[in-house]
């Protein structure tokens, strides 16, 4: 009779114990399941298309873009331009991931300085494109060295393997402004107040000129246009999600020549090096390879 | 507590852990199992772009560069003593035509035009001059105008020039203010005829590129006979300030001129009975010769270079009096206007 007391005391110790014990390890788990528990917040992705477009920026758009579908707390992008163009097949790449992704989510644009050539190809399945009065954006052509003849030292197994006549270079290049053109013409027709014709001149209007023209929908800043791709993605709480652009390679003097935008480019980042490949462009700007000048115009 | 207690507590303690680790190890394959989303196998790409609308064909190259004349055998002085800007090779379908059909081709060095160009002129019955980019002496000038007054045939071909270089047929230096006015106060302007310093361009009907013109008949000349449509690469418009030059050829009427943006349609080739003028030099190369029509037209061009009858002796020996200065004074030009 007398261990009575003492047992009900020490099954009292064992749960004081055990709960204490409990509070403890609830502590430390709490915050785990809190956050396992809690709804992820909705973002917006603001994603950097930043420089000449080479085959590896469009590498990085395609994987941060693919990230943004893939990522349910993604509700919308934002691109945040600054280039003048660069590679046609890169350009034409990055074109294609923003039209996927403009499929299931707003993707809106936000020109920071230049949005020309590939860079406008990039941004045209945008809900809206947004620039500053000075920003300059358009350039909607194609631009690419004439054929070189092959060298008589070289045996090639046909006479187009090592060059091409004038005649089907002219029409590569055609075929690609077609293919550009048209889907300038496919996403802004309607906001377009230019003929198909015009549209083709190539020409780059400041931010001011495009929003007449329908080049561009508005004047805003990047914050107008993340206020803008939350709206259409019907967000009232959300996180803004940055994706740093990616590290430049090979590239890049910008400078002035005769007051058009000077491209000049090291190391080849547009083409392949040791092998003098032809390349098709779509960049504004003077473009040099090494001391050979390609172009003058823009296109 | 008793042992049972303890017992109790260290099975469900071990269970417990237990299942925890089971399930830590088998999590993996069942996020495996469950696999990220299926792959999306619609091909947004190909919606995006129709390949059939978007590709662009050259035409055929095809015909031959055939002449009808059956004139006697004629010479054709070719011009390349003025630093011409075109090759040899660059005028082989004419070269060979008129070759075929009996006639000789021959080109005036420099060292000919040096010794002595009026005895070159003399020889010949034809003079074709290409892109000359070294302005023509006053001696010169007043040759190929006796030449040309003696029935010689004379074809002045040229591109469109960059203001600050020679005229388009290298008779005078050019100053160029608009960009689409070619310097033409020498002999060009005594035919009554002018080239433009600026390409044309268009850019809604043009072959593969907008500064690929095409051009048509205008009138009935005999250097369009048989032509339909010839494609023009880089074509400077000339303006005809003569009665007895006709238009020959026109470019579209949505071309313009890429310096001033005017638009046309402007004339691109001009015919009098002893001269023809004509803004592109392309058309003449192996590579666009057998592009649309352009193969009548070099035809109808060696025709026309032999069609002459030319006096003998024309021109006479340059004189100190004859030297004189024609073509010596600043081309004042003309805008070309639309034809």
């Amino acid at each position: 009779m007398v261990s009575k007391p003492s047992s009900a005391a020490s099954a009292r110790t064992i749960s004081v114990l055990a709960l204490v014990a409990a509070v403890l390890v609830g502590a430390f788990l709490a915050p785990v399941v809190y956050d396992a528990a809690a709804p992820t917040p909705d973002r917006v992705a603001v994603i950097s298309v930043d420089g000449t477009i080479t085959s590896y920026t469009a590498d990085q758009l395609e994987e941060d873009l693919h990230e943004a579908r893939e990522n349910e707390s993604i509700k919308a992008v934002v691109l945040q331009v600054d280039s003048p163009g660069g590679s046609a097949a890169a350009s034409e790449r990055m074109y294609l991931a923003v039209n996927r992704t403009a499929q299931e989510m707003p993707v809106v644009s936000s020109v920071q300085g230049t949005g020309a050539s590939g860079a406008y190809y990039t941004m045209l399945p945008s809900e809206s494109i947004y620039v500053t009065p000075s920003s300059v954006i358009g350039s909607v052509g194609v631009r690419g060295s004439a054929p070189y003849g092959g060298t008589s030292s070289e045996i090639r197994t046909g006479p187009d393997k090592a060059s091409m006549t004038l005649d089907h270079r002219e029409a590569q290049i055609e075929t690609l402004k077609h293919a550009f053109v048209g889907s300038v013409m496919d996403h802004r027709g309607d906001e377009l107040s230019l003929s198909r014709e015009e549209v083709a001149y190539a020409k780059v209007y400041t931010g001011a000129r495009a929003t007449q023209n329908g080049y561009a929908d508005d004047i805003g800043t990047l914050q107008t246009a993340i206020d803008r791709a939350a709206s259409e993605a019907g967000l009232e709480n959300y996180e803004v999600v940055e994706k740093e652009p990616p590290t430049r390679s090979g590239i890049i003097l910008l400078s002035s020549q005769n007051g058009n935008s000077s491209v000049v480019i090291q190391e080849s980042p547009i083409g392949y090096d040791g092998v003098r490949a032809p390349q098709f462009l779509m960049v504004y700007g003077q473009v040099q390879y090494e001391d050979e000048v390609i172009g003058n115009v823009s296109a | 507590m008793s042992q049972r207690n303890l017992l109790g507590g260290t099975v469900v303690f071990a269970v417990a852990l237990g299942l925890i680790l089971v399930g830590a190890a088998v999590a993996p394959y069942a996020f495996q199992l469950g696999g990220s989303a299926p792959a999306d196998t619609e091909n947004a790409a190909k919606q995006a772009f129709d390949a059939d609308e978007l590709v662009a064909t050259p035409g055929p190259e095809s015909g031959e560069v055939t002449m009808d004349s059956n004139a006697e055998p004629k010479t054709v002085l070719i011009d390349v003593a003025h630093e011409n800007g075109v090759s040899e090779s660059d005028m082989q379908p004419l070269v060979d035509a008129l070759v075929a059909n009996g006639h000789q081709v021959k080109y005036l060095t420099r060292e000919d035009a040096q010794r002595n160009f009026n005895a070159s002129l003399r020889s010949a019955d034809a003079f074709v001059v290409v892109n000359p980019e070294q302005p023509y002496t006053g001696d010169q000038l007043a040759g190929l105008r006796s030449f040309e007054d003696a029935g010689g045939r004379v074809a002045l071909v040229g591109d469109p020039q960059s203001a600050g270089t020679t005229s388009v047929l290298g008779l005078i230096t050019v100053s160029v203010s608009s960009g689409a006015v070619g310097g033409d106060a020498g002999l060009t302007s005594d035919y009554g005829v002018s080239f433009g310093s600026s390409s044309l361009y268009n850019m809604h009907d043009y072959y593969l590129n907008y500064e690929n013109v095409y051009a048509t008949p205008e009138g009935e000349t005999a250097l369009t006979e048989g032509v339909d449509e010839v494609v023009f690469r880089d074509a400077a418009p000339l303006s005809v300030s003569a009665d007895s030059v006709s238009p020959a050829l026109v470019s579209g009427g949505e071309t313009r001129v890429e310096s001033i943006r005017k638009t046309g349609p402007y004339t691109v080739a001009a015919q009098s009975e002893t001269v023809v003028a004509i803004g592109d030099a392309d058309f003449l190369a192996p590579e666009s010769a057998y592009e649309a029509d352009n193969e009548v037209l070099v035809g109808n061009l060696a025709d026309f270079l032999v069609s002459g009858d030319k006096e003998s002796g024309a021109p006479a020996p340059a004189t100190p009096e004859s030297g004189g200065e024609a073509g010596s004074a600043p081309g004042q030009g003309t805008a070309p206007t639309p034809a």
